[in-house]
């Protein structure tokens, strides 16, 4: 077995008196489609949030490539190689679809303090985006983001997110508010990109959480109260009582 | 002992000045706070307030009698200009900036028509027209201290309307969360007239009180409106008690800046809001970001 | 960046040329306005870049503006005329410096903080000039001479002259716009526009927004700069009201005016607005009421301005 690529260690974040994300220790492989469930409100966001360096954790540790990562502002983290969608589509709303994906992909270059040059004359983010429309299967490239349909709008939050050219994908419920034939194209593109990526996914669709995850972490009011294989998962009594309320998920 | 005495008036000044201060930007903040309407016009309010004074102590002959009048005059002033600001709630701050620009020099010209562009004074009532006497040389004149203590009774009142009243708890929940104010069931639009009618009153209520001290002229509603905003700013946006505490502090560090460094005179507050930045960028007692 | 539509784009043109052949048929007495309208045309495209571009609303953007017509006071002489090549840089570094400064302090508020905190911040520089006698406090200073352009003993024009001036404060609008229109296309103009569109996730790509928003601030401090080294020395004065709310009110309705967001709506607005209060100052002394309900109503009915009539006009 190849090294973890991501290892998080005793997790913790607190607002005010309250434990959003407890002591949550996960890790990630390279090739690997990790999954973290849970009721709403067990802190999956919160989990995400502060992995992507948008919310500060309040204790515990994320090692990425044997470099800390807790404290580390957004900037720094993405530009390691780790992406993030959102639960809530997160795009600029105002340009079109290529240019969202091309900015991502400019995000990549060592800097983007060029005043004069200008900047559709730069071919590798133009290309790079171009790549990411074409591997979310994303037809509208010169469409204004704001116009695209929900479900449109969830292929471009995918492609922004390659387009960067990461390692580690956390991805954020990218199946919210998708009809079922777009839904299924989602799945199989997620599995088409854990070839080449760590992925942790955050989904409420239990289908597709257990057809396509290698292994499942499930989350209950910021705890992880169990890990495993999703076969494990789905006999762990503790879980069905926790979580599923009893009930066999419907795989 | 001259020495001592004369700090105590500087301090005295200062806290009065301060308290002045807070009874205009108490308004400004909630307004922020549960509306978020950026009122560049603020200010205006208090020299409204000023130039009612003055107008009607003329006809009426005593500053006691015009106060009687003028409060009420200010809330219909207040219940009108609320109609004209109702359409700013949903606005982007952007153009709240310059509606509220365009007003000011809107309602600074009518004044400039009404008035003329001369300083006017308004007596001091024969009541309160003497000093107390500290030292051989040195008194303090007893209307500054009414001055400070009808300001210290309106703060009082105004932290009992909103610690302990029904009202008030909707204007705190609004301050801190402006959909809370939805959830508890509340109208919004009547929680909102209140607080910008309020803010009218007691800013004009301010510009009443000090115009005897301070005299009525041009453009004195925006020195004030500024100071206002590095108050807001220092006490932290929505929060009464931050207000209070940034008008105090704001009024004594200009009162000694103008004895200490005169040449640097009203530079001071804005080193002060600087270094509060600095330290905390959402105010002393505003909500982090 | 919006590009003008065609017909708009050539009525830009025209307007463009009309200003070039204006000295040949125009009064003379007009040139000094029209200079004076195109410094402000400058100082609200530099306005604009944050406003417009970043969605940075500062209310502040006169201490810059100050900051470049103080320094030429300063390096004017009271024996004669300061070289141009020598003063505009300084003046202009000054501007940048004073950018810098309020910048790292300002651009860590966002919103209506931002707002108040710019205004602030111009008010101190206001309260700092009324106090210092060197500045010449609150009544300002006057300056005897225009900075003289010569280089190595050629002196290519001659700002004594309202024609000449006229020539350069024309050069300067239209070097603003291109080196604006460069700068927007670029790279770093891309991440500016993104900024005001979403920050939050710009950052999440990995571009460290806050250094974007400086360089961007410094930019348009140093360029408000520029139009106040030739406000003041088309004036022949510096005084407080350089750092004053009031025309830090009147940059920002030139932009809206005229049309935020785009590069040539400053220079409409700047051109509509100035125009309007020259006509209604001339017809009353209380102008200044038609104004506020002029601007009132303007922000009302259009709040894309005049960039944004044109274009529907067109459609």
């Amino acid at each position: 077995m190849p090294e973890p690529t991501l290892v998080v260690e005793r997790l913790s974040r607190w607002f005010g008196g309250l434990a959003a994300v407890a002591e949550v220790s996960l890790d990630l492989y390279p090739g690997e489609i990790h999954a973290v469930i849970g009721p709403n409100g067990a802190g999956k966001t919160t989990l995400v949030n502060l992995l992507s360096g948008e919310l500060r954790p309040s204790g515990g540790s994320i090692r990425y490539e044997g470099r800390e990562l807790a404290g580390l502002p957004p900037h720094r983290i993405a530009r390691l190689g780790i992406a993030r969608s959102y639960q809530r589509t997160n795009v600029f709303r105002d340009v079109t679809a290529f240019e969202n994906c091309r900015l991502a992909a400019q995000a990549r270059l060592a800097s983007s303090m060029r005043f004069f040059r200008p900047a559709h004359a730069y071919r590798a983010p133009a290309e790079a985006a171009e790549r990411a429309l074409e591997a979310v299967g994303l037809d509208g490239a010169s469409r204004i983001a704001d116009t695209l349909s929900h479900g449109e709008q969830r292929q471009l939050e995918i492609a922004m997110t390659l387009a960067t050219g990461p390692k580690v994908l956390f991805l954020d419920e990218p199946l919210a508010g998708m009809a079922a034939e777009e839904s299924a194209r989602m799945v199989s593109l997620i599995v088409r990109l854990a070839q080449h990526h760590a992925v942790l996914l955050i989904e409420h669709d239990m289908e597709a959480v257990f057809s396509i995850a290698h292994r499942l972490t499930v989350m209950v009011n910021g705890r992880v109260i169990a890990s495993g294989a999703p076969e494990a998962i789905r006999a762990s009594t503790e879980v069905q009582e926790a979580y599923l309320g009893g009930a066999e998920p419907h795989a | 002992m001259d020495a001592i005495v004369f700090f105590l008036i500087q301090v005295l000044n200062g806290v009065q000045y301060g308290l002045l201060l807070f009874l205009v930007a108490s308004g400004l903040t909630l307004v922020f706070g549960i509306m978020g309407v950026v009122n560049l016009a603020h200010g205006s309010f208090y020299m409204v307030g000023a130039y009612l004074a003055y107008a009607l102590t003329q006809a009426l002959g005593n500053l006691w009698l015009s106060l009687v009048a003028a409060v009420p005059l200010a809330l219909i002033i207040g219940l009108l200009l609320e109609l004209l600001f109702r359409p700013l709630y949903r606005r982007d701050h952007l153009y709240q900036v310059l509606l509220t620009y365009g007003l000011i020099l809107a309602l600074e010209e009518t004044r400039s028509l009404l008035f003329g562009d001369d300083v006017h004074g308004v007596p001091i009532p024969p009541a309160l027209d003497f000093s107390v006497p500290l030292t051989a040389d040195l008194s303090y004149p007893v209307y500054r201290l009414w001055i400070s203590a009808a300001c210290l009774a309106l703060a009082g009142a105004l932290y009992l309307v909103i610690s302990k009243t029904r009202i008030g708890m909707a204007i705190r929940a609004g301050a801190a969360n402006r959909e809370m104010v939805q959830l508890l069931g509340i109208d919004v639009g009547m929680v909102f007239r209140i607080v910008f009618v309020a803010g009218v009153v007691l800013a004009a209520f301010a510009g009443m009180i000090a115009a005897p001290v301070a005299t009525v002229y041009p453009g004195m509603g925006n020195a004030i409106l500024i100071l206002s905003f590095v108050v807001v700013v220092i006490g932290g946006i929505g929060s009464i008690k931050g207000a209070f505490v940034a008008a105090l502090l704001i009024g004594l560090a200009d009162t000694f800046g103008q004895v200490v460094a005169p040449d640097f005179a009203g530079m001071t507050v804005y080193v002060l809001m600087a270094a509060v930045l600095l330290w905390r960028p959402a105010g002393l007692f505003g909500r982090g970001t | 960046m919006p590009v003008p539509s065609r017909s708009v784009r050539l009525l830009l043109l025209a307007g463009f040329a009309t200003l070039l052949l204006f000295p040949l048929f125009g009064e003379r007495f007009y040139l000094q306005l029209l200079a004076h309208i195109m410094l402000m045309a400058v100082f609200a495209m530099s306005l604009d870049l944050l406003v417009g571009f970043a969605g940075l609303v500062s209310l502040g953007h006169t201490a810059f503006f100050g900051v470049g017509g103080y320094a030429l006071m300063l390096l004017t002489s009271s024996a004669g005329p300061a070289n141009l090549w020598l003063t505009l840089p300084v003046a202009l570094a000054a501007a940048a410096v004073a950018a810098v400064i309020i910048g790292l302090l300002v651009l860590r508020s966002s919103g209506v903080y931002f707002i108040m905190v710019t205004l602030a911040f111009t008010q101190m520089l206001y309260y700092f000039a009324i106090g210092q006698k060197w500045l010449g406090g609150s009544d300002g200073a006057y300056i005897n001479f225009k900075p003289r352009a010569a280089l190595f003993g050629f002196v290519p024009f001659d700002l004594q002259k309202p024609l000449h001036f006229y020539w350069v404060a024309l050069a300067l609008m239209a070097g603003t716009y291109l080196l604006l229109f460069v700068i927007l296309r670029s790279l770093f103009g891309r991440v500016v526009c993104a900024i005001r569109s979403n920050e939050g996730r710009l950052a999440s790509l990995g571009i460290p927004t806050f250094r974007y928003k400086l360089v961007c601030f410094v930019i348009a401090g140093a360029l408000a700069g520029l139009a106040g080294y030739f406000a003041s020395a088309q004036y022949g004065v510096v005084n407080p009201d350089f750092f004053g709310w009031r025309l830090a009110g009147e940059v920002l309705m030139i932009v809206i005016l005229g049309g935020m967001g785009t590069l040539h709506g400053p220079i409409l607005g700047a051109f509509a607005l100035v125009l309007l209060e020259d006509s209604l100052s001339v017809a009353s002394k209380h102008w200044l009421l038609p104004m506020g309900l002029f601007i009132i109503a303007a922000v009302l009915l259009l709040p894309k301005g005049i960039a944004g009539l044109l274009e529907r006009a067109r459609a």
